[in-house]
């Protein structure tokens, strides 16, 4: 079975194709015109397998839809039988005159994308800034099935879009996790620009904590973007005097509007010689990193039950010092956290794991197994299904 | 003396950062909102030492000028003797009542930037769109001096926007060699992720032929596609040379990439040819260090130096398509990709001629380009 996904947003398409050619589907990946580049597959793996299987489209751009012709469109798509897509290309699929068999949305292009808004017109395809949405929300109401997790908020959108396809409601591996695993890993860490970093800090601190969310805590931004930094600073700086015996390190990104606030909160603390910033880095590299630390950090503002940080921490079985409103999921699966709030919170959880650590990395390989299980063994069973159809 | 430079198109300000640093002066580098990713100091080092004396201000992007607080550019730029500065920041520093000692134009800076264009207004800032360029042309004119390398149509650029600040021309240095040059780079061959590809190509050919793709941004017109007729050149060559394992690297970057690869395949030498990813210039870098021959387009002068700086850095043979045979650099112009077929075939029957010619090459970049570059910014700088 040949089936092509289209759009790399998040780097989401590349992780389900290779695990889909792992169980012996023919998948291939399809990259769309103006993808950023850290969205590219190699961000993302140390080997070029990838180009015998992935093409990049000419087209793609939501501000360009009305000067693509459609021939164009399925020169890239015609020859596949299945074709999964996200982002934009249930409007392109629409404009070639082709039915999309599964959409995957990542959020925007079911929440935004299929709705107008005005943007600025580009030269030569002023009409898309109208015709393309209502291309998205055509082409997702035709879609043959909707995939994803089940999200509440999505429930709604399809709803109030008419979509005619059956809900597949279940979850993606964002991660590939065959290569980026506890076991697999330190196959790599000779081809990563930061190993060498990473294990100096290894070797000097009993504790590592690797934070790698966006630092969104002082400016102005929706409830959703914050990720509460802050907290997380503040309970590490009442671990780090608490235990001054303990060495700890405390790894972060130089990523976000909220970089130089968080610097300065560190500054205030006086806990600089514990944290260790990095740049942005290439998602590759941030497994190298996570292996070599303790605990990962997913978010702290609000509640979240899924999303990037948190697979990256439980993929590498990490224990994710994180906070879930449980009450909020109940009917879903769940992994254990190191659940936390506040920062007392995350003062109280690091000294924790001082005295605790085998309970904590027991939580991490639990968590693993739950992902393993719950995400990427059922996803290819689900997608073995649906294929079948 | 303290200087901050603000901006780093194409990694320059970076390189002249870390040089002006181990003379001892305070040099601090300032990445704004419109620096590309690909132009983050992280880019062009495996060192993290730079965030000691880098910092990314919040302010840069000509769309939200109107927004910026004159507090902002001040209190980040307070307390610096000199400030060097390029693109869209002059508005910038007109905006805060500040003004840029050293003015180091890189081409759409001075010809686009000031124009007045419409562009998609931004909330909280509409006025950004009169305001910016108004700025951005009182930013350039404030400038103490300008520097750098001005090709012709630059120059008329300035004139046309009436800045008559005294220039200063000298090469911009384009590789920091403590880390990254040839006596150097093998050092950090064990961070790079895609070493191990090229070593491969490496150990298993005679010659490695090294296509850069990678023309600095702030150049006019359209890349010129020259993937799809190397690979042709390539099999030319191993028809003519069977005894000579000749090897292509290009990147997926390079305009006609796909197509290379394609011709690859039909000719039936697409095991020959190496496609790298998108990589940082730091891992560019690596990956010529490896090869024997750097093959881009441009016009082989110092004017517009394209590609060739690197490969003529690093020590090797550059040959430049579009460039002509008396080029002003030490570099083999072709015409064709019948003279690159050529070129190559004379490289391949006497190999003294490339070690010769990269000799001259490195020994002119030392002298012309490293030594010229960093004495002209120094004596810009009144160091």
């Amino acid at each position: 079975m040949r089936v092509l996904f289209v759009c790399n947003m998040n780097n989401h398409f590349f992780s389900v194709v290779r695990h889909l050619r792992d169980v012996g589907i023919e998948a291939h990946l399809l990259r769309l015109h103006g993808e950023p580049l850290h969205f590219h597959p190699s961000y993302d793996t140390f080997d070029l397998s990838y180009q015998a299987y992935t093409k990049a489209a000419p087209w793609g751009e939501p501000s360009l839809y009305s000067a693509v012709a459609p021939a164009d469109i399925r020169r890239f798509l015609s020859r596949f039988p299945f074709i999964v897509g996200c982002g934009p290309t249930p409007a392109f699929m629409e404009a070639a005159g082709m039915r999309l068999d599964m959409f995957i949305p990542h959020g925007s292009d079911l929440a935004e994308m299929p709705f107008f808004r005005p943007s600025s017109p580009t030269r030569g395809a002023v009409s898309s800034v109208v015709r393309f949405p209502m291309a998205q929300r055509r082409g997702i109401r035709h879609a043959r099935f909707n995939g994803g997790a089940y999200t509440p908020q999505f429930e709604e959108t399809f709803a109030q879009i008419g979509a005619e396809g059956k809900r597949e409601a279940f979850p993606i591996p964002p991660v590939y996790a065959n290569d980026f695993n506890a076991d697999r890993i330190g196959a790599f860490y000779g081809r990563s620009n930061w190993y060498e970093d990473f294990r100096k800090i290894r070797e000097s601190n009993d504790v590592i904590v690797f934070h790698h969310s966006r630092h969104i805590w002082k400016s102005r931004a929706t409830p959703i973007s914050k990720k509460g930094n802050d907290k997380l600073i503040r309970g590490f700086a009442k671990a780090v005097a608490a235990h001054p015996d303990v060495r700890f390190g405390l790894v972060m990104l130089e990523y976000g509007p909220d970089v130089e606030p968080s610097m300065q909160l560190i500054r205030e603390l006086g806990i600089e010689k514990n944290v260790h910033s990095f740049p942005l880095m290439a998602r590759r590299e941030l497994f190298v990193g996570i292996s070599l630390a303790d605990i990962v950090c997913g978010e702290f503002a609000i509640s979240w039950n899924f999303g990037g940080t948190i697979i990256e921490g439980i993929a590498m079985a990490k224990p994710l010092l994180h906070y879930r409103d449980d009450s909020m999921y109940p009917e879903e699966e769940r992994f254990p956290v190191m659940n936390v709030n506040t920062d007392d919170d995350i003062f109280h959880a690091l000294s924790d794991y001082v005295v605790r650590p085998k309970h904590y990395q027991a939580m991490g390989r639990e968590a693993h197994a739950w992902f393993k299980s719950y995400i990427v063994d059922r996803s290819m069973r689900e997608f073995e299904r649906v294929l079948a159809y | 003396m303290r200087v901050a430079f603000a901006g780093n198109m194409n990694q320059y300000a970076f390189v002249a950062v870390r040089h002006l640093r181990k003379l001892g002066v305070d040099a601090h580098l300032f990445i704004h909102g419109t620096d590309l990713p690909e132009f983050h100091p992280s880019y062009d080092t495996f060192d993290r030492s730079y965030m000691q004396y880098t910092r990314n201000v919040g302010w840069g992007d000509p769309a939200l000028f109107s927004a910026v607080s004159v507090e902002g550019v001040r209190e980040a730029l307070a307390g610096y003797d000199a400030i060097v500065t390029e693109g869209p920041v002059p508005a910038f520093l007109h905006h805060a009542g500040l003004r840029a000692q050293l003015l180091l134009p890189y081409g759409d800076d001075v010809r686009e930037l000031p124009r007045m264009r419409f562009r998609r207004p931004r909330r909280g800032a509409t006025s950004s769109l009169l305001r910016f360029p108004s700025a951005l042309r009182e930013g350039l004119r404030e400038a103490a001096r300008v520097g750098g390398v001005i090709p012709e149509d630059v120059g008329a650029a300035l004139e046309a926007w009436g800045v008559t600040a005294p220039r200063r021309l000298f090469p911009r240095v384009p590789i920091w060699e403590p880390e990254l040059g040839p006596e150097a780079i093998e050092r950090v061959f064990r961070r790079s992720a895609w070493l191990p590809e090229i070593d491969a190509v490496r150990r298993r050919a005679d010659v490695v032929i090294f296509h850069h793709s990678a023309d600095p941004v702030g150049r006019p017109g359209a890349p010129v596609v020259l993937a799809p007729s190397l690979v042709e050149v390539l099999a030319s060559v191993r028809r003519a040379h069977a005894d000579v394992a000749v090897e292509l690297v290009i990147l997926e970057t390079a305009p006609g990439a796909e197509l290379a690869l394609e011709r690859a395949e039909e000719l039936g030498i697409k095991e020959h040819v190496l496609m790298l990813p998108p990589v940082p210039r730091k891992e560019l870098l690596i990956a010529i260090a490896v090869s024997d021959i750097v093959v881009g387009a441009g016009e082989g002068s110092r004017a517009a130096p394209g590609i060739a700086l690197d490969g003529l850095a690093l020590g090797k043979t550059v040959i430049v398509s579009g460039a002509p045979d008396d080029a002003e650099l030490p570099i083999l112009g072709v015409g064709s990709p019948e003279a690159m077929v050529r070129r190559l075939g004379d490289y391949i029957a006497d190999r003294s001629l490339g070690k010769t010619l990269a000799q001259e090459g490195r020994t002119f970049y030392e002298r012309e380009i490293r030594d010229a570059g960093f004495q002209g910014l120094e004596a810009a700088l009144g160091l």
